[in-house]
């Protein structure tokens, strides 16, 4: 379905993507990075929007760029806002439909099913200046659904969606799965994907770090080493007394500062051994854990890739 | 990229027009030819026997508000898109690119013409002057070529470079068209302006002696000696390369601002 072979995107001297080789099969997939890691990129490329600076990119068989008919298979929900502010959700959405050609007729028909499914019926015929954030996702949504694609690719969809807005198109995602069809969607929030996709993607920096299922992802995220930071009376003590019980896998000791950082695929047995530390008479003044986000798990799986760790 | 594409683009655009704040643009770009034929017909010294002053006079109004609304109308047809963020929308249509260029180009085209014809027709009913069916076929067809040519150049500069395109725009509006071609020399020849003001003249009659196209001297390099076929040929010719040339750069090119990485 989608086949990545050597893709660099360049943006002058800014790497967008760098050297991806990727093939997926028709399922449903979650593109995983922090904000700026390519996800953007690499959609606006499957899409023909950007153009490789290095490699080759095929959606079911064909370049997206030179070959566009393709993209009457693809559904796109860009992660920009709508602006508009005049046109009605329905006027919006007919326009794009008649724009996959379409007939007047038959757009109509389909605008008004895809402004069902997405719940915005009663809606259809108010201007999209007034409508709120998670109905305006929605109606982007529509526009991506309505000439009915092969593969459907959302990027960012939950953003500024609140709670009861997300589950509703959590619901329509694993509706569009269970159809049978192809999804792509690339977020920055594990949690959000997971009740929607069976395979992960994880970008950073541009690189392709790992790919998997829900489990191998989470499997892969909990190994990665976490940074945290001790200070104490007696750092070296405690730097001994961790390394003795094989609870970390590397640290450093300022000793001056008295501020102990060590790296370790176990934290949870690092956290039941201050207690005892502290028993022995090493106090801990501080502690700082690493950012448990994305980010921080990515940013390790980055230095693994990099064979810094 | 199919004709019900453009179709659907080009009623789009249309509908667009009817909110209060474009026709209230439009009404002020054309009703300024009638307002100047209102004050010349009431306190000019031109009388209905006037048709060529009046015919020369209108043709320039007409011009001018043709460019005014275009810069306003085809000049942002990629911008507005982009600035809007509904590009990318579009642009993910198989031969979407192309329809909203050719939709917008025609729409722009036909939008101004209208305009500029129902203030032609306004201005001429005001002035009534000698031969004056004769006046307004002849604007007519002007005004019509002139529109989709001066459409075809700001789409193109609008494809070019969308974020500067108005003021290229502009520069290429006051330099070539109101500048150069009204040098008197070879140069005048490169500006639509020309090609237009020649086939006013030799249609028009102004310059014509025992049925041939003559005109006096120091007004062949205005004017110069082609025929009006030739003229019409170039414009036609000229339509469809820039409209063609900016098709192949909107699809080829990317249209992203700054890196969305």
């Amino acid at each position: 379905m989608i086949h990545f072979e050597e893709v660099t995107k360049l943006y002058g001297s800014v790497i967008g993507v760098n050297d991806i080789n990727l093939s997926l099969e028709p399922g449903s997939y979650g593109l995983l990075g922090p904000n700026g890691s390519g996800k953007t990129t690499l959609l606006n490329l499957i899409t023909g929007q950007l153009k490789a600076t290095q490699g080759r990119v095929r959606i079911f068989g064909a370049s997206p760029l030179l070959e566009n008919y393709v993209l009457h298979r693809i559904g796109f929900c860009p992660a920009v806002d709508l602006l508009l502010t005049d046109v009605t959700g329905f006027d919006w959405v007919r326009y794009l439909v008649e724009l996959q050609g379409f007939d007047a007729q038959e757009a109509a028909d389909r605008t008004n099913e895809a402004l069902d499914v997405v719940a915005l019926g009663e809606a259809r015929h108010r201007p999209i200046g007034g409508y709120s954030r998670g109905m305006k996702q929605r109606c982007k949504l529509a526009q991506a659904i309505v000439h009915d694609p092969d593969l459907l690719i959302l990027d960012e969809p939950f953003t500024g969606v609140d709670p009861v807005g997300r589950h509703n198109l959590s619901e329509i995602f694993s509706e569009w799965v269970e159809q049978g069809k192809s999804l792509l969607v690339a977020s920055h929030v594990l949690h959000e994907l997971e009740a929607i996709c069976e395979s992960f993607l994880l970008i950073c920096d541009g690189r392709l770090l790992a790919s998997g299922s829900a489990y191998e992802v989470h499997s892969l995220l909990a190994n990665t080493p976490n940074q945290i930071r001790l200070k104490s009376n007696q750092p070296t003590e405690m730097a001994q007394n961790l390394l003795e019980n094989r609870l970390v896998d590397a640290l450093e000791v300022d000793e001056s500062a008295g501020w102990l950082t060590v790296s370790t695929t176990r934290p949870a047995d690092l956290y039941q051994q201050l207690p005892v530390l502290s028993k022995q008479g090493i106090d801990i003044q501080e502690m700082h854990t690493g950012d448990d986000s994305l980010q921080a798990a990515f940013d390790s799986l980055l230095r693994i890739h990099r064979g810094e760790i | 990229m199919g004709r019900a594409k453009v179709l659907a683009v080009f009623r789009n655009e249309w509908q667009q027009t009817f909110t209060a704040s474009r026709m209230t643009g439009w009404l002020m770009i054309c009703g300024f030819p009638v307002g100047l034929a209102l004050l010349v017909s009431q306190f000019g010294q031109l009388t209905a026997d006037d048709t060529e002053a009046w015919s020369g006079i209108l043709f320039f109004v007409c011009e001018i508000i043709c460019l005014l609304q275009l810069l306003l109308w085809a000049t942002p047809w990629l911008y507005s898109e982009l600035e809007g963020k509904t590009w990318s929308y579009l642009a993910v249509r198989p031969g979407g690119k192309s329809a909203v260029l050719l939709g917008k180009y025609f729409a722009a085209a036909t939008r101004t013409m209208v305009g500029t014809l129902i203030a032609l027709s306004l201005s001429l009913l005001i002035a009534q002057p000698v031969d004056g069916l004769k006046v307004f076929y002849v604007l007519s067809f002007i005004v019509a070529i002139s529109s989709f040519s001066y459409a075809a150049v700001f789409v193109f500069l609008g494809a070019i470079l969308p974020k500067r395109a108005m003021v290229l725009a502009v520069g290429y509006s006051l330099v070539i068209e109101l500048l150069i071609s009204f040098i008197p020399a070879m140069i005048n020849k490169i500006s639509i302006q020309f090609r237009l003001r020649s086939i006013l003249f030799a249609w028009m009659d102004s310059l014509n002696v025992n049925g041939s196209w003559a005109p006096p001297r120091g007004l062949e390099e205005m004017l110069g000696n082609s025929s009006s076929t030739l003229h019409i040929g170039v414009l036609v010719i000229l339509n469809i390369a820039l409209v063609s040339i900016a098709n192949q750069l909107v699809c080829r090119r990317e249209q992203v601002f700054k890196p969305e990485v």
